[in-house]
């Protein structure tokens, strides 16, 4: 399913005319894509469309001609893995996001007043579906392929918390998503994510935080799916990106500056 | 009837041979063969495959236990309620899986319409092996229920009526007389719901989660290797495609067999 959707994608692209700017973001960028995309259509008048998934995945979605005229990664480890394939341009820094527990309105939930409170959690799910751990908090985290997972073990490890989670979910958003839904008592998410759920009851993880930095650089073009006037503005775009009416957007929805 | 098609019949009905053949063989050329028995003797791996086949068997079974009432009762009837209870049955056959899992969970989830209840008497499926294997029966059902509603309804109802009138119980009718002439298409039955269920990706991601060992099938274990480790994802893939051939190899004669006999009727 997934590959036919980008394969439309790429179909379409391959017409429509090279106004529309593409920018891959990770999947944490989701809530403030909206002002962003605003704030570089005005700015440049051109169409620009955000996409979005794990920042793990966008090496090969790169590689398979993924239309992308900036990619914005939520670490610095998967850019870094962009610029060693040379897909992309030397990036910048763009945000600092962190760590946070989120948990959902119910008993267990409630009962979350610090990251050592999640241990415990979920005994090992012995997959009977018996629920012998109901009364236990059942926590969700991100796969460690994905940033939000690698900084969630990094952080575990500082702290020496060993968690049981009840699903290693593919990215930021699906781990949020379980949260939100009630299927989980509390996850490990970005801040930003925290800020753009209010409902949601945020705690703090403390001293052994882990901070990301999330990274943008622009693409770059060996085909010419996107056309030359793109890889003109591409730059443009990112020191609009980096500029200061960004970075109030980017406050505004739970990030820090890098 | 049997004439040869056109050349130009042939040549159309080769574009899809090619385009269904390719990623296959494309597969198996990607293979990393110098390091196989590492890659398919990791713990992702091996956890993955042996939750896989003991979920999408388990997810046949219940198929097989209540997809049989359900196409008896089905083929029998002929009201305005039978058709909208085929129609349910049928809807996850176009339902995108992953809309599936949302509805799961808002109906068997911890806080869905069936799932509180549930949770009440402790009993959680989300996040749950058991939640793995309802997300498969439910994707899986449909071509089970679909191929004995088939077999029941094209069938002689003459030995079934005279063993009745002879007062044989309904049930010992069915079991007796019945069940062995649509026994080919039960199997079929059975083969494509396992199939579908061993594919199962979108219904369990959503309702079941991602957790190795716990939730996280062949399929899932797909997916997240290829972002960690694609050549390992390879692999996984190859299995998948080597279990699901194996499998339709072996049975091909046993029971497509049977189906190709009972074809010119």
């Amino acid at each position: 399913m997934v590959s036919v959707g980008a394969g439309n994608v790429l179909g379409a692209c391959a017409t429509v005319d090279d106004s529309t700017f593409d920018v891959l973001a990770a999947s944490s960028f989701t809530d403030v894509a909206e002002p962003l995309e605003a704030l570089l259509e005005a700015e440049f008048g051109i169409d620009v469309r955000f996409s979005f998934g794990s920042s793990g995945s966008f090496r090969e979605q790169i590689n398979q001609g993924a239309p992308a005229d900036v990619v914005i990664t939520a670490d610095t480890a998967t850019m870094t893995r962009l610029e060693a394939a040379g897909l992309v341009e030397p990036s910048v820094a763009l945000v600092r996001n962190e760590l946070i527990i989120v948990t959902a309105d119910s008993a267990a939930g409630r009962s979350v007043e610090a990251l050592a409170d999640l241990v415990d959690a979920h005994s090992e799910g012995d997959g009977d579906g018996d629920g012998d751990s109901s009364r236990d908090v059942i926590v969700v985290v991100c796969t460690s392929s994905a940033p939000c997972g690698a900084a969630t073990d990094e952080m575990l490890a500082a702290t020496g918390i060993e968690l049981s989670p009840a699903s290693r979910e593919p990215n930021v958003r699906a781990t949020l998503t379980k949260v939100l839904l009630g299927e989980a008592d509390a996850a490990i998410v970005y801040r930003s994510d925290a800020v753009a759920h209010p409902e949601l009851r945020a705690v703090e993880i403390g001293t052994d935080n882990v901070s990301v930095i999330g990274r943008a650089a622009v693409v770059l073009d060996d085909d010419s799916d996107n056309g030359a006037d793109n890889a003109l503005t591409a730059g443009e775009v990112l020191e609009v990106l980096t500029g200061e009416r960004a970075a109030g957007l980017f406050a505004e929805a739970g990030f820090a500056a890098p | 009837m049997n004439r040869r098609p056109p050349q130009w019949v042939i040549v159309l009905a080769l574009v899809p041979a090619v385009v269904l053949g390719a990623p296959l063989f494309a597969l198996l050329w990607r293979l990393p063969w110098s390091d196989l028995g590492g890659a398919l003797s990791s713990e992702a791996a091996t956890s993955a495959l042996g939750l896989s086949l003991t979920t999408s068997l388990a997810a046949t079974v219940l198929c097989i236990i209540f997809g049989l009432p359900l196409a008896w009762m089905l083929s029998t009837g002929t009201g305005v309620a039978t058709r909208v209870i085929r129609a349910l049955c049928l809807l996850p056959i176009v339902l995108p899986p992953v809309v599936g899992g949302v509805a799961l969970l808002l109906s068997f989830g911890r806080r869905g319409v069936i799932g509180q209840w549930l949770a009440d008497v402790g009993i959680q499926l989300s996040f749950s092996t058991a939640g793995v294997v309802l997300a498969q029966s439910f994707v899986a059902l449909p071509f089970f229920v679909l191929s004995v509603e088939a077999a029941l309804r094209q069938l002689d109802v003459e030995f079934a009526e005279v063993a009745h009138v002879h007062g044989a119980s309904p049930i010992r009718v069915f079991v007796s007389i019945t069940l062995p002439s649509i026994a080919p298409a039960v199997a079929a039955g059975a083969i494509l719901a396992w199939a579908r269920a061993l594919g199962e990706f979108g219904a369990t991601v959503t309702f079941a989660g991602s957790l190795q060992g716990t939730t996280q099938t062949l399929p899932l274990a797909v997916y997240d290797l290829l972002e960690r480790d694609p050549a390992e994802a390879v692999v996984l893939s190859a299995v998948l495609v080597v279990v699901a051939v194996t499998v339709l190899v072996l049975l091909r004669d046993r029971w497509f067999g049977v189906l190709r006999a009972e074809a010119p009727r």
